[in-house]
């Protein structure tokens, strides 16, 4: 007999329904499943009939065939255990097949019976809803996760012979609700504050400005002057996530297998902080079967590199695409897929490789080759895309042990919405959300300058023969820098200034 | 195979047809032999062909019987099934492979039936 089934998996960060086609019939006994299945899936029948034996039915042993379709795309998901083991039931009469058609099920089993719960569960169930299906079935620790999306029953049974029951109308199981002991997204530490920084205001303003207008930021300074701790402080002024991002995030970490189980929304800001080891691949996304990399978990929060030379050369330049396009295309023989990327990259270096390079009371020992050589990592279209450029120097004794409390996340995080507010405001028409993501055409429209600020500005050009794109970059930080001072119409000379100021690259010797 | 073996096993054979018989199984055919490979008994109950592999041991020092029913085994005896049940217009129905273990203890025997003990692997 035939019996169809609806499973899902995932294909990018999106999901994908999957049609679950059984038919056991006479003949050679045998157990085989078709349609691009990847070990976790062809390990399945042995899962399933494992599973089924211990939840006390029993199978006809006769010849059956599983069939996943589309056929062409490779599934990956152990979540397809339930809708196989389901849609086998049915081919052997155990369970009504016509009620199966309403329900998408996703859950791995254990071999006595129980649903697991399994990754990717929110990007399936949006995709089951956009489908028209409108009851769900997940194993428990997946309930709070699947409820995050609106217009779905979810159903939760603890085992397979518990839904068996259930579609064979002999047990009751009421839609779920969220579960109460979700401890929600902790899973990144945000106890730091900006106040535990003394010191170094120029690199706050600098990180405020970034924060309030999603600008990237390099900063070089001496060792031990608190970039990386200043870095790992930035996403605590970002503003709160709105639904659509947390929503967003939520499904990207749920693809990534790194949500925790019973987790629910994440409604935090990511902090992504690789090691400068880290390959192409782990950076930007990749394997046999695309998987998000860190721009992609950082999407919406802060990606932060230290020691950014010490990167390898083909990692830094692969960022230049997610910085550009706000997204990554990755490209494999199995399928092309497109990760967003919208985040604030935060980079942290030493001015040289001994660190003292423009210390004011400490003797560098490098050689201008070994600063040229140590620099040189950085191509000139890398540090293009970033806007803001700064200098840590060292914090001076009397800051260090000053007994003012310096100012608190929550205010500079005030200040930063406010900022957000009005951007959101002026680019909604273009559907875009912060000034580091205006293209050169929309500078023109939205971005007006003084006279005095024009003046200056195209001296500045003249004398350090900028790049086009410099010019652009410069603009949209004063842009921003305005916005901080309660939305100014038009950006005057001083917001220019404090941008080129922002931008001192230009002793770097690179550009 | 030394003659003894030959007659252990002819012996167990026996048992197991009779140990099915008691069971309400069909004996259709004993030794089914095609070229490479042959079937001890096969056996009908309620509409399924039931391919019976039997192996009688004396003792244990060379594994339990069962274990000696590796995939070779199987895969021959699953050509042998699919010609058998092609021969004889079989073809489709719903069938089963078992494994028999006898283990003879001097004058007695213990038998032990192991049913659905192998299927068809595919070779996608």
């Amino acid at each position: 007999m035939y019996a169809r089934t609806f499973g899902a998996t995932t294909q990018g960060v999106d999901g994908l329904i999957i049609s679950v086609e059984v038919d056991s019939a006479n003949g050679m006994p045998s157990f085989d499943v078709v349609g691009l299945a990847n070990a976790a899936v062809r390990e399945a029948k042995e899962r399933v009939r494992t599973a089924i034996k211990n939840s006390g039915l029993r199978l006809r042993q006769e010849k059956i065939t599983v069939n996943l379709a589309p056929a062409d795309v490779k599934k990956e998901s152990a979540g397809l255990d339930l809708p196989i083991a389901v849609g086998l039931l049915a081919a052997q009469g155990k369970i009504p097949a016509a009620v199966l058609n309403d329900y998408v099920l996703i859950s791995e089993l254990s071999l006595e019976g129980k649903l697991r719960a399994v990754d990717g569960v929110l990007p399936m169930t949006v995709k089951a809803r956009d489908e028209g299906f409108k009851k769900i079935i997940v194993a428990q620790d997946n309930i709070n996760e699947a409820l995050l999306v609106e217009g779905v029953e979810v159903f939760a049974p603890e085992t397979l012979i518990e839904l068996v029951e259930f579609f064979q109308g002999e047990f009751e199981i009421k839609p779920s609700t969220p579960q109460p002991d979700a401890d929600t997204d902790d899973f990144i530490e945000l106890i730091d504050d900006f106040s535990d920084v003394q010191g170094q205001f120029m690199a706050k303003r600098a990180l405020e400005i970034a924060a309030a207008g999603g600008h990237n930021v390099l900063m070089v300074g001496v060792p031990g002057s608190g970039k990386t701790m200043l870095a790992k402080r930035v996403s605590t002024i970002l503003p709160e996530l709105t639904h659509e991002e947390a929503l967003e995030v939520t499904k990207i970490y749920s693809v990534a297998g790194k949500l925790k189980r019973k987790g629910g929304l994440i409604t935090k800001r990511p902090f992504q902080n690789p090691n400068h080891d880290a390959s192409a691949a782990a950076i930007i996304g990749g394997g046999v079967i695309p998987k998000p990399g860190q721009v992609t978990l950082a999407h919406h929060g802060v990606l932060f590199l230290d020691e950014l030379p010490e990167f390898k050369k083909s990692v830094l330049e692969a960022l230049r695409e997610p910085l550009e396009e706000r997204q990554i295309t990755i490209s494999r023989v199995n399928g092309t897929l497109t990760f967003p990327s919208s985040m604030i990259l935060i980079c942290a270096m030493n001015p040289c490789p001994c660190g003292w390079y423009g210390d004011k009371d400490h003797t560098c020992n490098c050689s201008p080759l070994e600063i040229k050589k140590y620099t040189r990592k950085l191509s000139g279209p890398l540090l293009d895309r970033i806007d803001i450029h700064i200098r840590v120097p060292r914090v001076k004794y009397d800051e260090l042990t000053s007994k003012r409390k310096a100012e608190s996340s929550a205010a500079v995080r005030e200040r930063v919405s406010a900022a957000r507010v009005i951007q959101l405001e002026r680019l909604k028409k273009y559907n875009l959300f912060c000034n580091a993501q205006m293209n050169h055409a929309m500078l023109q429209e939205l971005c007006i300058l003084t006279p005095e600020a024009e003046k200056l500005l195209k001296d500045v050009f003249e004398a350090k023969n900028l790049s086009a794109r410099s010019y652009d970059r410069i603009i949209k930080v004063g842009r921003t820098i305005a916005d901080l001072e309660d939305g100014a119409e038009k950006i005057n000379s001083k917001h220019i200034a404090e941008a080129i100021k922002l931008r001192n690259d230009l002793d770097l010797d690179v550009q | 195979m030394s003659d003894n073996t030959k007659i252990l096993g002819n012996v167990g054979e026996n048992i197991a047809a009779k140990f099915l018989e008691n069971h309400g199984y069909k004996i259709i055919a004993r030794n089914y032999r095609i070229r490479s490979a042959e079937i001890d008994i096969i056996a009908e109950i309620g509409g399924v062909i039931v391919f019976v592999e039997v192996k009688t041991r004396s003792n244990i020092r060379h594994g339990s019987a069962a274990e000696a029913v590796n995939f070779r085994k199987q895969k021959k005896i699953i050509e042998a099934a699919s010609i058998f049940l092609q021969d004889e217009n079989y073809c489709d129905c719903a069938c089963r492979f078992d494994v028999i273990e006898i283990y003879s203890h001097g004058k007695d025997f213990t038998v032990n039936h192991i049913e659905d003990a192998f299927e068809v692997l595919s070779e996608i």
